[in-house]
C-alpha cells in the first residue's frame, strides 16, 4: 500500500506534538504536516499532495467542520478523521455529517490511535455503539420530519436507511465489532464496512438536505435554487 | 264590603237610632243633606246608619228625608231622587208629598248598590216637597237599609244617577275582572312552583273576592236569599283569611298549625250561618266578620313584624297599598258612621283593587328576584368552578415542576458522586504520586491518566439519555470492559446480539453497570483468566439473564470475595434482581433481571 501524506490540525501544542509522534510511527504514513490555526490549515490543504486529514474541531480562528467540508469538496475520496476528547456523539456526528470518516480519541493509547488510522486507511469504517445509536435516532427524526413536510415540495428525495443498514447499526449499538457483525449476519467483513461508510454518506447527504430544507423553510433561499 | 262597613258601624257607633218595628212610627233621619240648589246635586249623600236586626219583619223601614229649601226643580218641573240602598234590600219608595211620585225604573225595587232613580214632576218650579218618605222593604226578612239619597233637579239627578251607577257598577266590574285575572295568573304560577304557597293563597283570595263581587252583578240569585247571603258573606271571610295566609307565606313564616286552623275557620265561617236559625243568622255573620277582621289584624301584624323577609320593592309596595287601604277603610268608616260625608261613594272596592294589584306586584317582584338570584348563583358557581380549575392546573404545573426539579437534582447528585468517586479521586491520587515519587516511570503515569480518562468517558457515556435499553448499555460498556480485559492479557467474548432493545428502567441499568464493573474488576484482579465471556439473553422462562463467566482460578472463598460480592448482591436486591454465584472452572455470575415493568415505574419494595 502506498504511504500517505497526512495533514494534522490541532491548536494545543503538546497534544499536537504527541499526536504527531504517534502518527509518524504508523507504517502507512509518509509525512505529517501540521497546522495550528484555521488559516494555516486552509493554506496547507491547498497542497495537492495531502492524502489524509486529521483535524481537531475547535480552533482559535474557526471551526474544524469547515475544514472538513472544504477538504471533502476538494477530494471526495480523502480519508478524514476528527480528533475528539471524549468521543461524544454530537461532535462526531456533526463531523461525519460534514464529511468525516471517523474519529480518534485524543487520550487513547498511542497503539490504538495508530491502529485506528491503519484500519481507516485499510478501508474500515470506525463506528462506536454510541454513534450507531445516535445515527439511528437522527434518521428516525429525519423520517418523521419528512412525513411532516410531505405537503411541501421536496428538494431532494429524503434519505432512508435500508433494512440491512438498520440491522447493522443495531448490532453495533449492542457492542459488536465489524468482524462479529459479519459473523452474525453471515456476510463479509468488508461488506459490513461498506455498509457503514454508506451510512455515513447518507448521513452527510441527509444533513445537507436538512440544512437546505431548513434554509428554504426560513426563507433564505428562493425556490429552485440549491 | 257593605257588611264590613256595617260591622264597623256596629262597633263604632253609639247612640245610633234603632229602627223601630212600628210601621207607623217615623224614623227621624239622623243626617240631613247639605244645601243643594236645583241644578246641583248633593255632593254629600245622606248617610243613614241603621241596621235591621229583625229578619222576620215584613214591615218596611221608613226614612224621612228632609228636602232643603234650596233644592229646586228643573224649569219644566222635573226633579229626581237617587236612592242607594244596601244589599239584599228591596227599596220601595213612597213619598208622601203634595205630588205624586213614581219611580222611573220599573218596579220599585232596586238591588243592592245599584242606585235607583225616581223621578217626579211638580206642576211648576214651585218648591219641592219639604219631606219625602222612603220606605225600605226586605220581603225575605233580610237586613239592609238606605245608604244614601240624593235630591235635585231632574237633569242633575239623572246625570248624578248615571255617574253613580257608572262608578259603582263599573268599578265593581273592573275589580271583579282584575281579581279573576289575578287568581288565574297566580294559580298558574303556583302550579309551576308548588313549593311557594303564597301564590296559592293569593289566588284563593282573588277568587273569593271575585265571588263576593257577584252580588253586584247577579240581580236574581239562583238560590234562596239566605243561602246567597251566606255565600257572599262567607266569600268575604274567606277573602280575609286567604289574605292572612298569603301574608304569612310571603313573609316565609312556617305553616305550622296556623294554616290548618285558619282553613278550618274559613269553613266554619262559611257553613255556620247556614245552620243557624233565621234570627241568629245575621248575628252569626257579624261574629264571623268580627273574627275575620281580628285575623286580618293578626295578618297585618305578621306582615309588619316580619317585613324584613320581603324584598325591598315588594315591601314598599305592599306597605303602601296597606296604608292606602287603611285610609280607604277609615274613609268608608267615617262615611258609614256619619262623622264625615267623605267622597260620594264607598272607596273600599278601589282599596281592595289596589291591594290586589299591590299583592300581584309583590309576588311578581318576588318571582323576578328569585329568578335573578338563580342566575346570579349560576354565574357565581361557574366562576368558582373556573377558579378551582385554574388553581388545580396551577397546582398540577407546580407539582410537575417540583418533580422535574427533584429528578434533575437527583441526577446531578449522581453525576457529582460518580465524578467524585471516579475521576476526582484518580486525579488526586495521580497528583500524590507525582509529588511523592517523581521518579516513577512516565509510561506508568501515562497509563494511570489514561485510566482516569477512560473512567470519565464511561461516566459521561453512561448518563447519555439515549441509553434506554440493556442492550444499548452493554454496547456502551464493551470498549471499557474490553480495554481492562486486554490489559490483563485476556480476551473478551461478547455474546449480546440476541438481546432485544426493549427499554429498561434507569435505576436497573445503573445497577447492572455497577455489577458488571465490579465483576470485571474481580475477574481481572484475581488473575489467571484467559477469557471473559459476557452473555446476555432473554427467554420466556427466565426473563432477561446476564452471564459473566471467566476461566480463572475462581474465588478463594475465604480471602476477599466478601465485600465485592456483597456489594453486587445488595445492588441486585435493590432492583429486585437475582444474583447467582457459581465457582467451578472459574467464576460464573448469573444476574436474572426482574420481569420488566415499564421503565421508571415505581418498583415494588422487596423486604
Amino acid at each position: 500500500m502506498s504511504t500517505k501524506n497526512l495533514l494534522l490540525v490541532e491548536d494545543e501544542v503538546h497534544t499536537l506534538r504527541m499526536l504527531c509522534r504517534v502518527l509518524m510511527g504508523c507504517p502507512s504514513v509518509a509525512t505529517v504536516q501540521t497546522a495550528a490555526t484555521y488559516e494555516q490549515a486552509l493554506l496547507r490543504l491547498a497542497d495537492p499532495s495531502i492524502d489524509v486529514l486529521v483535524t481537531d474541531l475547535q480552533l482559535p480562528d474557526g471551526s474544524g467542520l469547515d475544514i472538513i467540508r472544504q477538504a471533502r469538496s476538494r477530494d471526495q475520496q480523502m480519508p478524514i478523521l476528527v480528533i475528539t476528547v471524549l468521543g461524544t456523539e454530537r461532535a462526531v456526528l456533526d463531523a461525519i455529517s460534514h464529511g468525516a470518516d471517523g474519529y480518534l480519541l485524543k487520550g487513547a493509547e498511542p497503539q490504538s490511535i495508530a491502529s485506528a488510522l491503519e484500519a481507516l486507511l485499510a478501508g474500515e469504517a470506525p463506528i462506536s455503539p454510541a454513534i450507531a445509536r445516535h445515527v439511528l435516532m437522527r434518521f428516525r427524526n429525519l423520517e418523521s420530519d419528512a412525513v411532516d413536510a410531505a405537503a411541501a415540495p421536496s428538494i431532494e428525495p429524503t434519505t432512508h436507511l435500508s433494512k440491512r443498514e438498520t440491522e447493522i447499526l443495531s448490532l453495533v449499538g449492542k457492542g459488536l465489532k465489524s468482524a462479529e457483525i459479519a459473523e452474525v449476519l453471515e456476510i463479509a467483513t468488508h461488506t459490513v464496512n461498506t455498509h457503514i461508510r454508506n451510512i455515513y454518506r447518507k448521513l452527510e447527504v441527509a444533513s445537507r438536505t436538512e440544512a437546505v430544507y431548513e434554509a428554504r423553510r426560513m426563507g433564505l433561499l428562493g425556490n429552485g435554487e440549491i | 264590603m257593605s257588611t264590613l262597613i256595617r260591622l264597623l258601624a256596629l262597633v263604632s257607633l253609639t247612640g245610633a237610632c234603632q229602627p223601630q218595628r212600628d210601621a207607623t212610627a217615623v224614623v227621624p233621619a239622623t243626617a240631613v243633606h247639605q244645601m243643594c240648589s236645583a241644578t246641583e246635586v248633593c255632593a254629600h249623600p245622606v248617610t243613614l246608619p241603621h241596621r235591621a236586626s229583625d229578619a222576620a219583619s215584613a214591615q218596611p223601614m221608613r226614612y224621612r228625608i228632609t228636602v232643603p229649601r234650596s233644592v229646586r226643580a228643573d224649569p219644566d218641573g222635573g226633579w229626581g231622587l237617587v236612592v242607594l240602598a244596601e244589599m239584599s234590600v228591596e227599596a220601595r219608595i213612597r213619598t208622601e208629598a203634595l205630588l205624586n211620585l213614581s219611580p222611573s225604573s220599573g218596579p220599585h225595587s232596586n238591588h243592592c248598590n245599584h242606585p235607583a232613580l225616581f223621578v217626579a214632576r211638580t206642576a211648576s218650579s214651585a218648591a219641592l216637597p219639604t219631606e219625602v218618605f222612603v220606605d225600605v222593604f226586605s220581603p225575605a226578612g233580610g237586613h239592609g237599609g238606605l245608604r244614601s239619597v240624593h235630591v235635585g233637579g231632574l237633569r242633575a239627578a239623572t246625570a248624578h244617577h248615571r255617574r253613580l251607577r257608572g262608578l259603582m257598577v263599573t268599578s265593581a266590574e273592573i275589580a271583579t275582572a282584575v281579581a279573576l285575572l289575578s287568581a288565574l295568573l297566580m294559580f298558574s304560577v303556583w302550579v309551576a312552583k308548588p313549593k311557594d304557597r303564597a301564590y296559592l293563597y293569593f289566588s284563593m283570595a282573588c277568587a273569593l273576592f271575585a265571588l263576593n263581587s257577584l252580588h253586584y252583578h247577579v240581580l236574581h240569585p239562583p238560590m234562596s236569599y239566605w243561602a246567597w247571603d251566606s255565600l257572599m258573606n262567607a266569600a268575604v271571610d274567606g277573602f280575609i283569611v286567604s289574605l292572612v295566609l298569603f301574608t304569612r307565606a310571603l313573609t316565609r313564616r312556617p305553616p305550622g298549625r296556623i294554616v290548618p286552623s285558619l282553613l278550618v275557620y274559613g269553613a266554619v265561617a262559611a257553613l255556620l250561618p247556614l245552620v243557624m236559625p233565621a234570627q241568629l243568622k245575621t248575628m252569626s255573620h257579624d261574629i264571623m266578620h268580627a273574627g275575620s277582621l281580628a285575623i286580618g289584624a293578626f295578618g297585618v301584624v305578621t306582615l309588619v313584624k316580619h317585613r324584613g323577609q320581603l324584598s325591598a320593592p315588594s315591601r314598599s309596595v305592599l306597605v303602601g297599598a296597606g296604608v292606602v287601604f287603611c285610609v280607604v277603610g277609615a274613609h268608608d268608616l267615617l262615611r258609614l258612621t256619619g262623622l264625615s260625608p267623605g267622597l260620594g261613594l264607598s272607596l273600599v272596592p278601589f282599596g281592595v283593587l289596589l291591594m290586589v294589584i299591590a299583592c300581584v306586584t309583590a309576588l311578581v317582584g318576588d318571582l323576578v328576584r328569585v329568578l335573578k338570584l338563580e342566575q346570579g348563583l349560576t354565574a357565581t358557581l361557574e366562576a368558582r368552578v373556573r377558579e378551582k380549575t385554574e388553581a388545580l392546573q396551577q397546582t398540577h404545573q407546580h407539582l410537575l415542576k417540583v418533580s422535574q426539579d427533584k429528578t434533575l437534582s437527583e441526577e446531578r447528585e449522581r453525576i457529582s458522586r460518580e465524578l467524585h468517586d471516579g475521576t476526582a479521586g484518580q486525579l488526586v491520587t495521580l497528583l500524590a504520586v507525582l509529588e511523592t515519587e517523581p521518579q516513577r516511570d512516565p509510561a506508568a503515569m501515562a497509563s494511570f491518566v489514561r485510566e482516569a480518562l477512560d473512567d470519565l468517558r464511561m461516566t459521561i457515556q453512561s448518563i447519555d439519555p439515549t441509553v434506554a435499553s440493556l442492550a444499548e448499555l452493554l454496547g456502551t460498556l464493551r470498549p471499557f470492559i474490553e480495554a481492562r480485559v486486554q490489559q490483563a492479557g485476556a480476551e473478551l467474548r461478547w455474546r449480546v446480539h440476541t438481546l432485544d432493545d426493549s427499554p429498561t428502567a434507569s435505576d436497573v441499568l445503573h445497577a447492572v453497570q455497577r455489577i458488571l464493573q465490579e465483576a470485571t474488576t474481580n475477574a481481572v484482579r484475581h488473575g489467571g483468566i484467559s477469557t471473559l465471556t459476557i452473555e446476555a439473553r432473554s427467554s420466556q422462562a427466565t426473563g432477561v439473564e446476564l452471564v459473566i463467566q471467566d476461566d480463572g482460578h475462581g474465588f478463594d472463598a475465604q480471602a476477599s470475595p466478601g465485600r465485592g460480592l456483597r456489594n453486587m448482591k445488595s445492588r441486585a436486591e435493590q432492583i429486585g434482581a437475582q444474583l447467582l454465584f457459581e465457582t467451578h472452572n472459574g467464576v460464573t455470575l448469573r444476574l436474572r433481571l426482574p420481569d420488566a415493568p415499564t421503565p421508571d415505574q415505581p418498583r415494588p419494595q422487596e423486604t
